[in-house]
């Protein structure tokens, strides 16, 4: 055939092809138009189509297997060892068990024999340079790597441990394990494979094939150590990262596959789908097809199934609902694509399980819950909320750059390593005390449980490692997280501030028994200034104020210290400005305003020093235009300055905006702007400037009402939000726009409704906000009855609706007199709402009479 | 077995920019490396035990490119290389083991069609010499006949419609789907599927002849 002539008769197969098969005989007839050799050719060609399915329809590749039959190794000798019989082959190596030959006893070891191309002078040196590391990683749940060596003709290989037992996951299935006891065989492998990172090593390829039980149900972790010596990029230096492309792939994380270098993190990945391997019995992929590159891009790209829809209930011991929820939640954050938001040790994935088992609710929520890990900053706002000055922002700011130089000292990584978990820990307490209120009110038993928990946890770390200096920093570190969670103002009871003093007192204390034993490193100098300047303002917020004064003082002091080093960095000097700003602060709240307001110059002046210098960077020009923010705050309403204060706050808002121009995305930025905005809204409007405080104040809710908007998740938010349409309302119903007014507080009460702490069982910021909104409708309504010219039951409703309103109001104001925060203005709303109640009794009574 | 990633993409790039030579180093690459890996694979884990072909040419592709930043079509192009490469481990495969049975000699079955594979795709490098070990391919034994059959046709097939062998080559011994077989050889999924079922007909048509 010429390929002129088969062109000619493929076209005609294929538009045949195409015709109704009832009409095709005819179609081709015709289409021939006499050339009966094409028709006949076709026609062969469409009964060939037409016939049955031959082997040409599947692949031959799918079909072909390419392999060569094993080398017989048994009875060989190898080193000093006689190879018994094998035991399992891997891409790149073969395993035999072997006895050792002088011994009298049977002494078993693994031997695996390398392929050659592992370049055996090369491995050795690695092994020799590791042995030691290898050594010291002793641990009931890890077979252990004993020797390497190469033989005679060169086929380099490891002497091993052997285990006798069968992979994890056939344990599970044949003994049909239930899922308790599923959970804690994996708990096990997770203290082992936490051990193994401990030591700043990854292990690199666990699966269940690596994992194996033996029939006393003992779990032994294999093969650790060998990716890392298989490695010739990285093994040779003392890293804790290793880089070879998986022949698993079912087990390779997305990063492993992109061919960047293994972390812990792609151990907690491979872990992730172990245990999902071990809940379901099935993969947790499932790409359309077998081919390698369709489940490679489905482990980079696409969501892994969830064990709850994976599993096969007819066959499992127990069902899918058992697993939905929390264990879902817990591997799915294991596999989570990005190894950043995944579990942030393995210790933690672990503790997740322990408290799934335990019944505690878990880390893994949805991702959404990570924002609360952010609320700082909106404290801070809520202090002002309710009458305070504090900036805790300025001290988050702090405590965010410290820690990001902590994570820059490479030289103290195992230090890091422990900081990690511990961190990691006090994030979880976090995370779990705000779901627990979020979802349930009165949860303060479980979360005392928690903390409880995770306090001994820590006690028991520093108790084992009580030489571990860097163990009792961590514990330092817990302890200032717990009492930043126990006083966290807007979620929790305001009765808590007591407690949080306690645990920021004992995680002082720890670090000054540091410091006084020697310890005495710039990052521990920066905790100990970080932890007094907590103290006095926490004390200053529950009314201390000796204490208070005593805490910045010290604070002073320490500022002073890390600022005359030789080597002083910018953040350093930052830090000793924000001292000399909180000092001040409580100076000028507690009766010494000039001298306050001098100190606070201080530090404003060493700002504004850096700034000429030449420091643009976003920590000190923020850290100035709080410390303006705050300076005017004290002088307008601590000395009723409120004139000189205008041009403060202007400057300081000034900042603000400036800031959100360079870095638009910053939320805390727009966040704390719109807060300066609506001081400076007061500030003008007390200033005679009227106009330009109202449209000050209506920026400032619009900008927070977009911010909200674009973040909903973000409960500070909305809170803020609903603090400022509470003083906008006032703004307006002072120029007598009571229908807007009313409008304002609506939503302002609608929004914090909708918080957390408005269902809570005892009293905290959100529902003491709530109550002084309540006040301002009571009196609007007032307002309202009173211009009113309608009808009598018109304004009787009026007025029972104020009483009402206020009355509520009165109930919170009543027990928030009780709370250290809260009292001095809980008074005064009272006294407020008292001469309503009265003024509402009389009308209503006068209406009645009438 | 350590190819930098970077020579085999620079190799496919070379390769579509025309020059033909660079095809024939990848094919030779590819080819030591799937020996290898077979040789390493002779049990795959303690499951499974074999490897299967589509898995290995995926590994092979794995180990060679290390997924590093390959354009898409790269990738295609590779497994189409790899097709022929297949092609022509299994085709030598089934022919020694035809020869073996009629108690012929298998190296010099294969050596002719290694011969043939090279001359029929016309590439005039010169690839590396080839030890066959009958063993390397693991083939149900009544399939040799067809693919030893199936290869003769395709050898017939592409002197007359080369693009069509092409595809035949790539789906039948690559394991290619039709969207990598239409990047492969840039054209579209619609005329894959009309020149695999054109040639599918044909094929079947002669192989029938053949075995009557």
């Amino acid at each position: 055939m010429t390929p002129d002539r088969w062109q000619v008769v493929k076209g005609m197969l294929c538009a045949a092809l195409e015709q109704d098969p009832q009409h095709r005989e005819r179609w081709l007839q015709r289409a021939c138009a006499g050339d009966e050799t094409l028709q006949r050719e076709v026609h062969s060609l469409i009964a060939a189509h037409d016939g049955p399915a031959d082997f040409l329809d599947a692949p031959v590749v799918e079909h072909a297997s390419l392999a060569l039959p094993a080398t017989d190794w048994t009875g060989r000798i190898v080193g000093r060892y006689r190879i018994l019989d094998e035991i399992g082959r891997g891409g790149m190596s073969a395993v035999f068990r072997a006895a050792r030959l002088e011994e009298q006893f049977e002494h078993e070891v693994a031997i695996k024999l390398l392929h050659r191309s592992h370049d055996p002078a090369g491995l050795m040196r690695r092994f020799r340079a590791e042995r030691q590391i290898l050594a010291r990683l002793s641990h009931p749940n890890i077979a252990h790597l004993l020797d390497g060596a190469s033989t005679e003709d060169g086929v380099p290989y490891l002497i091993m441990e052997y285990v006798r037992g069968e992979p994890i996951d056939a344990y599970c299935e044949r003994r049909r394990l239930g899922l308790a006891a599923r959970l804690r065989l994996f708990r096990t492998l997770c203290d082992a494979v936490h051990h193994v990172h401990r030591h700043l090593m990854v292990h690199g390829d666990i699966k269940c094939s690596n994992v194996l039980v033996n029939e006393d149900g003992i779990v032994k972790l294999l093969d650790f150590g060998i990716a890392r010596l298989l490695d010739p990029e990285h093994g040779s230096a003392c890293h804790a990262h290793t880089c070879t492309i998986a022949l698993t792939p079912e087990s390779a994380s997305p990063e492993q596959i992109r061919g960047e270098p293994l972390t812990t993190a792609s151990d907690i990945y491979s872990l992730g789908i172990l245990l999902h391997r071990l809940l379901t019995g099935q993969p947790a992929y499932e790409p359309d097809s077998d081919a390698y590159y369709e489940l490679t891009r489905h482990i980079c790209e696409q969501p892994p199934r969830r064990p709850s829809l994976a599993l096969e209930e007819t066959t499992a011991p127990y069902s899918s609902a058992q697993l939905r929820g929390d264990l879902d939640n817990i591997v799915l954050k294991a596999l989570h694509k990005d190894p950043e938001r995944r579990y942030g040790s393995v210790e933690l994935l672990s503790q997740d399980i322990a408290w799934h088992l335990g019944g505690f609710p878990i880390a893994a929520a949805p991702e959404s819950r990570r924002y609360r890990l952010q609320k700082f900053v909106g404290r801070n706002r809520a202090l002002v909320a309710v009458g305070m000055l504090f900036g805790l922002s300025l001290v988050i700011g702090i405590v965010a750059t410290s820690w990001q130089a902590h994570v820059a000292d490479r030289e103290r990584q195992r230090a890091q390593r422990h900081f990690d978990d511990v961190r990691g820990l006090a994030q979880t307490f976090m995370l779990d005390v705000h779901d627990s209120i979020t979802s349930l009110p009165g949860t303060l038993p479980v979360r005392g449980k928690i903390i409880g928990h995770s306090l001994r946890y820590l006690d028991e770390l520093a108790r084992e490692r009580a030489d571990d200096p860097e163990v009792r920093r961590d514990l330092a570190r817990a302890y200032e997280r717990i009492g930043d969670l126990q006083g966290d103002v807007m979620a929790t009871n305001l009765g808590n501030n007591e407690s949080a003093l306690v645990s920021l007192r004992r995680s002082r204390d720890m670090r000054e028994a540091l410091w006084s034993q020697g310890v005495r490193d710039d990052a521990l100098l920066r905790e100990r200034l970080l932890i007094e300047l907590k103290l006095a303002q926490y004390s200053q917020a529950n009314r201390s104020i000796g204490d208070a004064l005593r805490y910045a003082d010290a604070a002073a002091d320490l500022a002073h210290t890390l600022t005359q080093r030789p080597h002083v960095t910018t953040e350093d000097i930052r830090l000793g400005a924000n001292a000399l700003v909180v000092r001040g602060t409580i100076q000028a709240m507690n009766g010494a305003l000039d001298a306050g307001l001098e100190e606070m110059d201080r530090g404003i002046r060493i700002f504004e020093q850096q700034i000429g210098a030449g420091n643009s960077q976003i920590n000190i020009r923020r850290g100035l235009a709080n410390a303006l923010c705050r300076r005017g705050d004290l002088l307008a309403k601590v000395g009723g300055r409120y004139e000189p204060a205008y041009p403060v706050h202007l400057r300081s808002f000034e900042l603000f905006e400036a800031l959100i121009q360079e870095y638009p995305l910053d939320v805390h930025l727009r966040h704390e702007a719109a807060l300066v905005l609506m001081d400076l809204g007061d500030i003008a409007a007390r200033t005679g400037r009227t106009q330009e405080g109202l449209l000050r104040r209506s920026d400032a809710v619009e900008r927070l009402r977009a911010l909200s908007g674009s973040e909903p998740l973000r409960e500070e938010l909305r809170f803020t939000l609903g603090w400022a349409l509470g003083e906008l309302a006032a703004s307006v119903q002072e120029q007598g726009q009571h229908v807007q007014a009313a409008r304002y507080l609506d939503e302002a009460q609608s929004l914090l409704g909708s918080l957390s702490g408005a269902a809570a069982t005892r009293l905290n910021t959100t529902q003491f906000l709530m109550a002084i909104n309540d006040l301002k409708l009571g009196k609007l309504r007032m307002a309202q009855a009173d211009a009113v010219q309608a009808s009598r039951d018109r304004q009787e409703t009026l007025w029972s609706e104020a009483h009402a309103l206020v009355q509520r109001s009165t109930q919170v104001f009543n027990v928030a007199k009780d709370d250290a925060v809260l009292a001095a203005e809980a008074v005064e709303h009272l006294r407020t709402a008292e001469a309503a109640l009265h003024a509402c009794n009389e009308s209503l009574r006068r209406l009645r009479r009438v | 077995m350590d190819t930098p990633a970077q020579s085999v993409t620079q190799l496919l790039q070379q390769w579509r920019n025309g020059n033909t030579a660079a095809i024939a180093s990848l094919m030779s690459l590819l080819y030591r490396e799937l020996r290898a890996m077979a040789r390493e694979h002779v049990r795959r884990e303690r499951r499974s035990h074999t490897l299967q072909g589509t898995a290995l040419v995926n590994e092979a592709f794995m180990r060679l490119v290390k997924l590093r930043s390959v354009d898409i079509r790269d990738r295609a192009h590779f497994f189409a290389v790899a097709s022929t490469v297949m092609r022509r481990i299994l085709v030598d495969h089934a022919r020694a083991r035809l020869s073996r049975k009629r108690g012929g000699d298998a190296v010099r079955v294969a050596g002719e069609s290694l011969e043939r594979v090279l001359h029929s795709d016309g590439l005039e490098a010169d690839l590396p010499a080839v030890d066959f070990d009958p063993a390397f391919v693991l083939l149900d034994a009544d399939r040799s006949g067809d693919i030893t059959a199936l290869d003769d046709l395709l050898s017939r097939l592409q002197t007359f419609d080369a693009r069509q062998s092409q595809v035949v080559e790539m789906r039948y011994f690559g394991g290619l789907t039709v969207e990598q077989t239409a990047q492969a050889l840039d054209i579209s999924e619609a005329t894959v599927k009309r020149e695999w079922v054109a040639a599918r007909a044909w094929l079947r048509r002669e192989f029938t002849r053949a075995t009557q």
